[in-house]
């Protein structure tokens, strides 16, 4: 996933055009290292850019010009319409839709609520639990034994199936853990001698610092559910349960037959589509949650 | 104390729901049939018709799990293999059946054969079922094989514009393809045409071995009775410097390493190239054909023979054994009730009225029938591109394609009818100690660079030295030689 760094360089108040001298070096500098950044982007968003002018060229014209042309001559939505005639592109949007919103969501409760306590230096048995959780991210149970899991607990074939033996990751729990830990004890022991219980303390003290790793780890949790496949390959049979990127996936094996005379192989503008509609969404989210990844932790909870 | 108590409660309760969820699956549903096979993104769709015929017909809920592609369906396969709960047929091939076979994992339906798959057999023919034969014992039903579908296709306007004729040998190719890259076919007096194009992920040679004498690189066939591998086969050494000659003389698309066929083929479409290996369905079907039309409005495809060559008359190897295998998990052995439905599909399908049913659909609906000729209705066409997920143990194939795809008749039996050379790779069990992944990266790295021409072919049999020593290839073509003689294709 391409990840744009943003930083806005704001002149102080006052200091404009008075004490800032800009030098011809510096400005050169400047240029140099803005003509960079343009190429860097441009090398960044040409795929995308590709993709998305080959889903809706006309496809005559695509053979007409022997290939793609990045701003096509004439538009079409065809592909588009095509692709979501076909009734299991919708569904299957709406599923990856479920899965993505009710998993992420499931991910972050338990996530945070297994996260807080361990931040807890107070806890007992804190490095037993941690040692045990830590034990699962070196010595996975595998393929085969997962699938007994959970063909025994009854998911086998359910939209569960797909969210429910990825509901927590350690990985993500270990981070959140660490930030929380790096908020000040202080604040918490202020809260304490406020008469805040635990849960209070998490939900009013600590949750509404810990907004960037929420959004951050929200967003992992997000991206994976959203590219949910390999679960959904092993787990689900019912074609209705399938998520977007196995159907698209299927889209794009059709062409691989090419000695199967009842095959219908899509065109390329339909599987380009199908891969802009799988991709787009979120693409559109990642700016939003972005500012988030690089703010500051604290900001200025503690003074003094 | 407390907390070991906990423990095993949550223990014992898992074991618990383990076996009642289990003895509820296996329960359920005795009329439940459920198939897995590899679909290239077909679906039946949820009007499925056939599958209402058969629960009509059969009593049977056909329940067909489509998989896109085929390594998404192994990694599920073995899941649920190993799960316990696999379905009842399930697509495989020959290397992976004799994997199944060795857990114990595949039913033995020898003693089937004659009685209860009675139809089957006489369907498929003994000569075909050897795809599903380990070790003397039949661990799968075949599905007939198809016919051939590739040739060479070349332009024919761009011959008559260079005045020349139809190549017939392997020097005409040359001479063929010399012409189209350089003498401007399409008269735009520009050089940007190129003689012969062709993907990696299919051979663009393969109408090619057979004028030299040899199946090609990797293919196992017979020669003068006797098992001979394609890599060890001298005549492959000479093939490969044709080859070579081809793609030095630079009248050879520079992206036929790095393209797939689908995008040479949209090259060959866009008037970049005048040669290429491809299926008929490919090259006739109108939903193709109506847009390469429009850009290439003079283009005129033609079917070319296998071209003769040094070692004689040309022929394409085929290797008609690749058809799929399906299989019967072992533990329905057990459960008498359930083989016999899954035997009682089997030869429905098998049968005249079942094969017309998965072949053409529903009678006055996808086709008519009149002096007992099946005439398809233009809804076959348009609904019917699912159905051969149901046919599992194949179809007439002649009678399928020319009913079905009336309209490429000519280009259907241009395939089919040219000559053959029977490979037989496809039924080789990988022999234990051989890594075929290791093999093919090693061989396919040497091809490509024998016939870019950055290694001269005098190195050749240091290659296939290195191949058969160092990659445990003898091994292979050892266990080739065993296993194809073992079943009667050698004298």
């Amino acid at each position: 996933m391409v990840t744009l760094v943003r930083t806005r360089i704001k002149p102080r108040a006052g200091t404009r055009g008075t004490t800032r001298i800009s030098s011809r070096e510096d400005r050169i500098a400047n240029g140099i290292v803005y003509l960079a950044l343009i190429v860097v982007a441009v090398v960044c968003v040409f795929p995308l850019l590709f993709v998305v002018a080959a889903s809706i060229t006309p496809y005559g014209e695509v053979l007409r010009n022997g290939g793609y042309i990045v701003i096509p001559r004439s538009i079409t939505f065809d592909a588009y319409r095509e692709l979501l005639s076909d009734p299991a592109i919708p569904r299957a949007l709406s599923v990856t839709v479920f899965i993505t919103v009710v998993g992420t969501a499931l991910n972050m409760l338990l996530t945070t609520l297994m996260a807080y306590p361990l931040s807890r230096k107070d806890l007992p048995g804190r490095s037993a639990v941690l040692l045990i959780a830590l034990f699962t991210t070196v010595f996975g149970a595998g393929m085969i034994p997962t699938y007994l899991i959970v063909k025994a607990t009854g998911l086998l074939d359910t939209v569960w199936a797909m969210i429910v033996p990825g509901a927590v990751s350690v990985f993500n729990v270990l981070i959140m853990k660490t930030f929380f830990e790096g908020i000040p004890e202080e604040l918490v022991d202020a809260a304490r001698i406020d008469g805040a219980g635990e849960l209070r303390i998490l939900l009013q003290v600590l949750l509404p610092l810990s907004v960037p790793v929420m959004l951050t780890l929200g967003l992992f949790y997000g991206v994976s559910h959203w590219n949910e496949f390999f679960q959904a390959i092993l787990y689900v049979r019912d074609q209705d349960l399938l998520p977007l990127q196995v159907v698209v996936r299927n889209l794009l094996a059709r062409s691989q037959a090419t000695e199967n005379a009842d095959a219908v192989l899509p065109l390329v503008t339909v599987q380009m589509a199908a891969v802009v509609v799988a991709a787009i969404p979120m693409i559109a989210v990642y700016p939003f949650v972005q500012k988030h990844f690089q703010k500051g932790v604290l900001l200025g909870s503690v003074k003094g | 104390m407390y907390r070991s108590v906990v423990a095993v409660a949550l223990g014992s309760a898992l074991l618990l729901t383990a076996c009642s969820s289990g003895e509820g699956a296996d329960g359920a549903g005795d009329t439940e049939l459920t198939i897995s096979e590899v679909s290239f993104g077909a679906v039946p769709p949820k009007d499925d018709v056939i599958g209402q015929a058969l629960k009509k017909e059969l009593g049977l809920d056909v329940k067909l799990n489509a998989v896109g592609s085929s390594d998404d369906y192994y990694a599920q396969l073995s899941a649920s293999l190993a799960g316990g709960d696999a379905p009842d047929l399930f697509q495989v091939d020959r290397s992976r059946l004799q994997q199944f076979v060795k857990q114990g994992l595949v039913l033995d339906l020898t003693k089937y054969l004659d009685t209860d798959l009675k139809q089957y057999t006489s369907f498929v023919g003994k000569d075909q079922m050897k795809a599903a034969i380990l070790d003397g014992k039949t661990y799968g039903v075949v599905k007939r094989p198809q016919y051939a579908y590739s040739t060479y296709w070349i332009r024919k306007d761009w011959l008559d514009k260079l005045g020349l004729a139809v190549p017939k040998t392997t020097d005409d190719l040359f001479a063929v393809a010399t012409a189209f890259t350089g003498k401007d076919p399409d008269g735009n007096g520009k050089p940007d045409t190129y003689g012969i194009t062709g993907g990696k992920d299919a051979d663009p040679w393969a109408p090619l071995w057979g004028g030299f004498g040899t199946g090609g690189p990797g293919a196992e066939y017979v020669e003068d009775g006797k098992i001979v591998n394609g890599y060890q086969d001298p005549d492959t050494k000479t093939a490969l410097e044709y080859v070579a000659k081809l793609v030095n003389a630079k009248v050879v698309d520079p992206d036929f390493l790095s393209s797939t066929l689908a995008q040479a083929q949209e090259r060959a479409m866009q008037g970049k190239a005048g040669i290429l290996c491809q299926s008929w369905p490919q090259m006739t079907k109108p939903e193709f054909t109506a847009s390469a039309k429009k850009a290439q409005p003079g283009a005129q495809w033609i079917q070319l023979p296998p071209l003769a060559g040094p070692a004689g008359p040309g022929a394409m190897p085929y290797d008609e054994n690749f058809a799929s295998i399906y299989a019967i998990p072992a533990k329905v052995g057990k459960d008498e009730a359930k083989l016999k439905n899954i035997m009682k599909f089997v030869e429905y399908i098998s049968g005249e009225a079942g094969n017309r049913l998965v072949s053409y659909g529903i009678e006055g609906t996808h086709y008519t029938v009149a002096d007992g000729k099946v005439k398809a209705t233009p809804k076959l066409a348009t609904d019917g591109g699912w159905f051969w997920l149901y046919q599992l143990t194949g179809r007439d194939e002649g009678e399928y394609l020319g009913i079905k795809f009336a309209a490429q008749k000519k280009y259907i039996d241009f395939a089919a009818k040219q000559p053959l050379m029977d490979t037989y790779q496809s039924l080789v069990v990988n022999p234990e100690g051989y890594n075929q992944v290791d093999a093919d990266r090693y061989s396919n790295e040497q091809l490509v660079q024998f016939i870019s021409g950055k290694k001269p072919l005098s190195q050749y049999d240091a290659f296939v030295s290195d191949l058969t020593n160092k990659f445990g290839y003898g091994k292979y073509v050892e266990g080739a030689q065993q296993q194809l003689t073992d079943l009667g294709l050698a004298k």
